[in-house]
């Protein structure tokens, strides 16, 4: 878009002096703090059971050569290796996707993803309550399929696909006087509080899931209103330019901008939780950058006498794994501006999945990983849980930030956390 | 089985429903039905014969703009060429169709509203939009009454006039008269009431709304142009013409003349085949180098042109299914290997094309091209596209534990044969046996869209058959006698996905009866679609609860009624205490269905479990099961190797599908 839109989105860089951080850059963090911030990442289509888990016990655990997570041999000590989660009464692709985040509905996650959980309990303070970050996700539109993020029942969030965009949202580039700027203020919060009105007096004429449906409406007024009032203190960096958004061959390209934008965001403070989002499930993409020709979903079906189709698919998902290695690096390698040490000691990664034999169609013994949170998370362990209801795990990581919570979506998956993984 | 199913399948009745009001909730647990499972389960034919039902009112809702329809109304608001909407966030799509009754605004939707809306007014040529030639402030009012109409779809309140005023105000004493009417566009584009179209109405009896003149001017204008009422219609509007069916009759065929409407005709069977997808459709270059950007582009543009040109035509959905003729640039004839057209100014042509070739919809280049593979056709493709996509039957993704391994490419072999194994293993053939024989007939073109005689060094056999399919069952050789045999059943589909395209909701199966036997009474073809829906007590009632009406909030009540309680019952299965089943309809195309049940060890042991069912329906594939029949229609069933057995605490799911 034009630089207006820039122009606008840099309005909050500039209205208010005060700085937001704490600014310990460099300081040791005061211990136990906890975890500050989540960012969850998914890649889709399941995996090879044979060719993923390592051998060995839950500290001297080793990777196979060429297994699909050799890749994290570097930061073996950030991450724990989860086996043996399955989704309660989930199955396939697209019950895998609706339960990834969610579990379902129930009484106290209210049918919201965990994400979404998390962030109304630690992002009310910060410019955006989370933001979604995407890879293509979204050429076939919004879908079950397409979609990992719940903002309640059936109410899906999108991502933004468009690593220009986010920046425009988060950064902007332009700065402006101050007067201009409090007049714009001003004037938007006029639009807001009019609108709010209008919204009110027609919700009141409605039944209730026309009520429902204007409700979000009203919360996205809220979240626009609280982003005007909050600002950001860093350097944005460059805005980056990846191109059409659906170029297959611009996937990696795509995927690093946006994983750079999700470090910077927590980096920045613009936000607490952050979900990055790679293709989806059933997803065709081709991983031409690997000399590949097949898509991604067509190679997971390839059964074991296809070694050159499988052999596709291990290299396809050892490429996310270094994508996740990567994001651990790149929190590890940044301090973090407002508790001290680094992003990865104060934030809780992980990385989940729809499935786990992807062949299979299966989701039990779906593999998650998590790193970081290190106040409360201990890396280096390979953990087989199974078969325990990710429930469990959901739970757990509601608590880690400090919620009080039983059950985590449809509560016939049992109550209560998962022993043994966090402190 | 069959009895709960086809109870369900009644339960459809009567409950139109958007995609959010029928989820409710991505709940894995819950035993679903077909109508409630996903809005991707109205069954196909059989049900409505089944049942008495009556077509009715929907209910009263607000249906946010689309993406396309934002996009139609600024421009007609502004005279912009400006389309901000095109990078909005993608909407939920059902069916193709970003259109469901659910949408609402997220808050990244609500900050690209915002920015696109200050993007519009700046940009905005004033000149243009304000109505008098006096910079004041009695100017800045006329402007607000004026151009608000246009932008509300009805006059606007006195406190919206109000309001918009007073913004103007406060930003004309600060910066002037311009910048003032630039702030009322910013405040009109983000108001709910230019975002959202009211379908509410007023209550003429009981639970009974009917929709006011303004209420039917704009659904009229969306439905039929794709964009908001012009000046003629809201005159209308405003002079109460549309209740009367002679009023709303004579605006329907003043719209129907436009050209847009076989435009909208045109979008909508774009998103029936999924077209939309063929721009980034990956091909692999060393195979399919021709495929360019230019040519994905033009073939858009030739169905697009063909669509519109048959509709424009009178014809109906069998003639574009049917149809020898289509348009080419004279790049894509080279593309085709057809003779160079003779173009006109804007460098299009028509072409007749040969029998071997000519099957309508089913020979354009983007619809081959978009159903197919990297490297190859794709005849599992290209057979699911015509069930789902033309024939409205929903098939079950490929099930667990079989080897789904797509066949690899083997030049001693035909793409024919190396598919030919999915039919023949048994545990595929239930739904194979339906995909491929139909997805065989178009191997004459390769994967993108190319005619062939060889397929490689084979030559093509393009034999298939229909079955299980309400009137299309039957032998065909090639696209062409194809496209004659499932022309019936397509013209259903095509009534069915008008529905949604009008809509946004899922309609009831009588509504959607009445629908077909409404257009058809009119004359059949794709513009009387129209003549059929307008027909239907949707359009211009809605239900609503019996204190719904300006009452204050949290007092106004439709939901959706709950499913039969009876039905979520499970059946006696002789599991051990503390074992327990979950079943889900995974799909329903009304010849048959597919369940899902998921098996939960709830107890402190590991178990070995088998269930017995009552199956009445006739067994077509199960997976991840085995399957033995002790009586008539009794089976025992029990899991394989690597999950009949679960620890304690584990669940483990299989499925299975039945022809009824």
């Amino acid at each position: 878009m034009s630089s207006r839109r820039r122009f606008l989105a840099g309005l909050g860089a500039t209205t208010l002096a005060a700085p937001f951080c704490r600014l310990l850059t460099g300081e040791a963090r005061a211990g136990g703090v906890g975890p500050k911030r989540l960012l969850i990442m998914a890649t889709p289509n399941g995996t090879v059971p044979d060719r993923l888990w390592p051998t060995g016990g839950e500290r001297d655990f080793a990777f196979g050569p060429g297994s699909i997570w050799e890749p994290l041999e570097p930061v073996r000590d950030q991450v724990t290796l989860l086996r043996g989660l399955q989704f309660h009464s989930a199955t396939n692709h697209e019950g895998g996707m609706a339960a990834m985040l969610t579990n379902g509905d129930g009484p106290e996650s209210l049918g919201r993803s965990v994400d979404q959980v998390v962030a109304s309990h630690i992002g009310m303070s910060t410019r955006l309550q989370s933001l979604e970050l995407g890879v293509q996700t979204s050429a076939w539109g919004g879908g079950i399929q397409t979609r990992m993020v719940y903002g309640g029942p059936g109410y899906m969030l999108p991502p933004d696909d468009d690593p220009s965009s986010v920046y425009d949202r988060l950064f902007g580039d332009v700065v402006l006087g101050d007067v201009e700027a409090a007049k714009l203020r001003d004037r938007r919060s006029r639009v807001i509080d009019a609108n709010r009105a209008e919204l009110l007096d027609l919700q009141s004429r409605l039944g209730a899931v026309e009520q429902a449906k204007l409700g979000d409406h009203l919360d996205a007024l809220a979240d626009m209103e609280r982003a005007m009032d909050t600002v950001l203190s860093c350097e944005p960096g460059e805005r980056p330019d990846t191109g059409w958004v659906y170029d297959n061959d611009s996937f990696p390209v795509i995927g690093e901008a946006q994983r750079s934008l999700a470090v910077q965001a927590l980096a920045c403070g613009v936000t607490n939780v952050v979900t990055l989002q790679w293709a989806h499930t059933v997803s065709p993409v081709v991983f031409t950058w690997l000399g590949l020709s097949d898509g991604h979903h067509t190679l997971s079906h390839s059964d074991p006498t296809n070694v050159v189709g499988q052999d596709n698919y291990v290299l396809a998902e050892r490429w996310f794994a270094e994508q996740f290695r990567t994001l651990v690096d790149d929190l590890a390698s940044r301090e973090d501006p407002e508790y001290g040490g680094t992003l990865l000691d104060t934030t809780l990664v992980v990385w989940a999945q729809e499935m786990g034999d992807g062949r299979l169609h299966v989701c039990t013994d779906v593999p998650w990983v998590l790193a970081g949170a290190t106040d409360v998370l201990d890396g280096g362990r390979y953990l087989d849980l199974g078969p325990t209801n990710h429930a469990h795990l959901l739970v757990s990581i509601c608590r880690a930030f400090g919620m009080d919570l039983d059950t985590f979506g449809n509560e016939s998956a049992g109550r209560g956390g998962l022993g043994g993984v966090f402190a | 089985m069959s009895t709960r199913l086809f109870a369900l399948a009644l339960l459809a009745c009567g409950t139109p429903t958007s995609k959010r009001a029928a989820d409710g909730a991505p709940d894995t647990a819950a035993p679903s039905t077909p109508a409630s499972s996903s809005a991707s389960t109205l069954t196909g034919a059989g049900s409505t014969t089944d049942t008495e039902c009556v077509a009715g009112p929907g209910p009263r809702l607000v249906r946010r703009l689309t993406h396309a329809e934002y996009g139609a109304s600024v421009r007609a608001l502004l005279g912009t060429e400006l389309a901000p909407e095109a990078s909005f966030a993608p909407d939920l799509t059902v069916e193709g169709y970003a259109n469901d009754a659910s949408l609402a605004v997220s808050s990244l939707l609500a900050e690209q509203y915002r920015a696109a809306a200050e993007e519009l007014a700046a940009a905005a040529d004033l000149d243009a939009v304000v109505p008098c030639d006096t910079a004041n402030r009695p100017c800045a009012d006329a402007f607000i009454g004026d151009w608000g109409l246009r932008a509300y779809r009805r006059p606007l309140t006195d406190s919206e006039r109000t309001s918009l005023l007073e913004l103007y105000d406060e930003v004309a004493a600060e910066d002037g008269f311009e910048e003032g009417i630039r702030w009322v566009i910013t405040a009109a584009l983000q108001s709910p009431a230019f975002l959202y179209r009211s379908e509410l109405g007023a209550r003429t009896a009981g639970e009974v709304f009917t929709l006011n003149d303004w209420e039917l001017a704009t659904a009229l204008a969306f439905g039929v142009t794709g964009g908001p009422p012009d000046a003629d219609l809201l005159d209308v509007a405003a002079g109460g013409r549309l209740s009367t069916p002679d009023g709303l009759q004579v605006e329907l065929d003043r719209l129907l003349a436009d050209p847009r409407a076989p435009e909208r005709v045109a979008d909508s069977v774009a998103a029936m085949l999924q077209l939309e997808r063929l721009p980034q459709v990956v091909r692999d270059g060393s195979v399919y180098a021709e495929l360019t950007t230019e040519i994905r582009g033009a073939m858009t543009e030739e169905t697009r042109r063909l669509t519109a040109d048959v509709a424009a035509a009178g014809g109906g959905f069998g003639e574009l299914l049917t149809t020898d003729h289509t348009f080419v640039t004279a790049e894509l004839a080279t593309f085709y290997e057809l003779p160079a057209p003779t173009v006109g100014a804007d460098g299009w042509g028509r072409v007749s094309l040969p029998p071997e070739r000519a099957g309508g919809l089913l020979s354009q280049g983007a619809v081959l091209a978009t159903h197919a593979l990297p490297t190859s056709s794709s005849p599992i493709h290209r057979g699911v596209m015509v069930r789902e996509r033309l024939l409205c039957q929903h098939l079950p993704p490929p099930p667990a534990d079989l080897n789904i391994s797509p066949p690899p490419v083997d030049p001693s072999l035909s793409t024919r044969e190396r598919y030919a194994a999915h039919s023949d293993v048994p545990e595929c053939a239930g739904c194979h046996l339906m995909i491929d024989p139909v997805g065989f007939g178009f191997e004459h073109f390769d994967g993108i869209g190319r005619y062939r005689e060889m397929d490689g060094v084979h030559p093509v056999d393009a034999s298939g058959e229909v079955v299980a399919s309400p009137s299309s069952d039957g032998l065909f050789v090639g696209i062409g006698e194809l496209a004659s045999l499932i022309v019936d059943d397509a013209e259903d589909c095509w009534v069915r996905r008008s529905a949604r395209t009008l809509t946004g909701l899922e309609l009831p199966e009588c509504d959607v009866a009445l629908f077909a036997d409404e257009t058809g009474a009119a004359g059949g073809s794709l513009l009387d679609t129209w003549q059929g829906w307008v027909q239907l007590p949707h359009f211009r009632e809605r239900v609503g609860g019996s204190d719904e009406r300006d009452v204050p909030l949290g007092d106004g009540r439709w939901t959706a009624p709950d499913p039969d309680p009876d039905l979520s019952e499970p059946d006696d299965t002789g599991l051990p205490e503390g074992v327990r089943f979950e079943e889900t309809v995974q799909t329903d195309w009304g010849a048959g269905y597919c369940m899902d049940v998921v098996v939960v060890n709830g107890t402190a042991e590991p178990v070995v479990w088998s269930i017995e069912l009552a199956l009445a329906d006739e067994l077509s594939s199960s997976w991840s099961s085995t399957w033995t029949e002790l009586d008539v229609g009794v089976w025992r069933v029990e899991g394989e190797g690597w999950n009949s057995e679960l620890e304690p605490g584990a669940e483990t799911a299989f499925g299975y599908c039945a022809l009824r």
